[in-house]
């Protein structure tokens, strides 16, 4: 058996690299008579924010060559209800819970994070400043070095926890955003959130989302994903965590090589509720086949 | 409980011009599925990601029957699948038709007819009174209709077969010989399921309509296939996958 533990700090260790994605798992619950919750090293929730939020109105999705395009616009049930509804199975949750929180300004991330710091059962919290698809308080944040370092600072000062950033790669350099989230105090960067996309109807000449623009997925973007995090490897301290694309134990694999320390399996659930177990399969015969013990031992190092 | 079962196809034949009728095993849900609901099928290593619903046409024993039109990539692939070969199959999913009076009446555009099938053969062995209102753009486009059980109308809109012009038209033709109370359940395309909607609206009658929606899940997660709900004291948002497929006309708006 090779050992799939990967540690992102001393208080946090994941008995394996595969995580969900954000967004494609629920709250964690919904869905766990069908993707075992157990085989994954950690959940992360859907988005949460301070007060619920309804979402864009439809069309919301479009399908694309290998990919998906969303605009949901970070429906939620916010974060008193997450608590009132989802408290009871994610304590019971033997992997890691991660809490991703959106927000329209500092205070709300802020606010969000204190409500949950207490809490035994989150054992991260993932900072999405980084979705194309709404007004504010998205990507706002993950496109300006300073603004993103004040956000991160605040949040570092009211918690303890293990701080994710979720960078976007709709920006000119995603590396000066990766160190302005670790100069001021983030445990890990997790990229890439999606691509910004678009798709017209011919017949219609209508876009197929209602927002025009939205968030591309899935295997399209996987390329993507991999340049950037092949990039950022050299110029961080802190462990990225790898998501865009992931479909496969070997896409896995690829992103460990990359620098990846762990990785985030999101459009991939949906097309394949298999795929989690399907990639552990394949990681361990790899790793036999390999004569690799540690799978940490193969993170960044791709040979260029 | 919903399952996700790799099976095979039992029998896919062609039953009218591009549509075909697929029985596959299914036996863990097939004493448990209710008209109305519908499965995923998957193709994931196709670079169209979303697994396709369908509607639950059938149940004969262990097994269920879907009813499909051909019209893109992944229906052009099916169409071509023989008995034997292996399918990825989630189901049930989504909610039931709601059976309230003892006259019931079925309204379907097309391929819309599937969940209808089942549905008829459910209130078939419950001995209720059935009219089946069916309409296509055409003869060759209509699907055997020796499943149905009750009074069949079909409407054709090149009047190649009974009447010519929309089955909403063929419906509002025969409404009055329909005694009351009665509900009519639908599924077809949005401009007749919109008309048959405003139908409803002036002839106070229960309508409960089956819509489709793009899903990426199927299962509430992804949250794609929102539409517009109309209840003043509720969220003005609903998932078409796991609120309905089945909605009441209530709750709709086609203004």
């Amino acid at each position: 058996m090779t050992d799939f533990r990967i540690m992102l700090r001393e208080d946090f260790i994941l008995r394996n690299p595969l995580l969900t994605a954000s967004g494609t798992y629920g709250y964690g619950d919904e869905i766990a008579d069908l993707i075992d919750p157990e085989l994954y090293g950690g959940i992360v929730t859907k988005s949460i924010s301070l007060e619920p939020r309804v979402g864009n109105p439809p069309p919301r999705i479009a399908e694309v060559t290998s990919g998906m395009l969303n605009s949901i616009g970070l429906a939620n049930i916010g974060v008193d209800k997450f608590l009132e509804e989802k408290e009871e199975f994610l304590a019971a949750y033997n992997g890691k819970v991660i809490v991703n929180i959106a927000g329209r300004k500092d205070d709300e991330y802020v606010q969000v994070v204190k409500k949950l710091s207490d809490r035994q059962w989150v054992a991260a919290f993932e900072i999405n400043v980084s979705c194309p698809n709404v007004s504010e308080g998205g990507i706002e944040f993950g496109r300006d070095p300073l603004i993103l370092g004040q956000l991160v600072k605040r949040l570092r000062h009211a918690t303890d926890k293990f701080l994710i950033i979720k960078l976007s790669p709709n920006v000119t350099d995603i590396r000066v955003l990766a160190l302005a989230a670790q100069e001021n105090g983030a445990d890990a960067i997790s990229m890439i959130n999606t691509v910004y996309g678009a798709a017209i109807d011919i017949h219609t000449r209508r876009p197929k989302l209602n927002t025009v623009v939205g968030g591309l997925s899935g295997p399209a973007v996987k390329p993507i994903a991999l340049a950037h995090i092949i990039k950022t490897y050299k110029g961080v301290d802190i462990p990225i965590i790898g998501i865009g694309g992931i479909s496969c134990g070997a896409d896995v694999i690829e992103f460990l090589l990359a620098g990846a320390h762990a990785v985030q399996i999101g459009t991939a659930n949906f097309f394949n509720p298999k795929v989690c177990g399907e990639m552990l399969d394949f990681i361990e015969q790899y790793c036999t086949e390999n004569k690799i013990s540690c799978l940490r031992d193969i993170i960044g190092r791709v040979e260029v | 409980m919903r399952v996700l079962k790799d099976t095979t196809v039992l029998s896919n034949r062609m039953v009218a011009t591009d549509t075909y009728l697929m029985e596959f095993a299914f036996p863990e849900i097939s004493q448990s599925v209710q008209p109305g609901q519908f499965v995923n099928f998957y193709f994931p290593e196709r670079p169209q990601l979303f697994p396709r619903p369908f509607s639950i046409a059938g149940v004969d024993r262990e097994n269920l029957t879907i009813l499909y039109k051909k019209v893109g990539c992944l229906t052009s692939i099916m169409s071509q699948w023989q008995p034997s070969q292996k399918i990825r199959v989630l189901g049930p999913l989504g909610n039931t038709f709601n059976i309230k009076y003892n006259n019931h009446v079925l309204i379907a555009g097309g391929v819309g007819l599937a969940p209808l099938l089942f549905l008829n053969q459910k209130l078939a062995n419950l001995n209720y009174k059935i009219w089946n209102f069916v309409g296509v753009r055409s003869k060759d486009e209509l699907p055997p209709l020796s499943l149905l059980s009750g009074e069949k109308y079909i409407a054709t809109e090149d009047g190649s077969v009974e009447y010519c012009g929309t089955v909403v038209d063929c419906l509002r033709n025969n409404l009055g010989a329909i005694p009351h109370p009665f509900s009519v359940y639908a599924c077809g395309p949005e401009a007749m399921l919109s008309a048959l909607w405003h139908l409803s609206r002036e002839n106070h009658f229960d309508l409960q309509l089956s819509l489709e929606k793009l899903m990426a899940c199927g299962l509430g997660i992804c949250q794609g296939c929102a539409i517009p709900h109309f209840h003043p004291s509720e969220q003005p948002l609903r998932l078409v996958c796991q609120d309905g497929p089945v909605f009441n006309a209530n709750e709709l708006d086609w203004k």
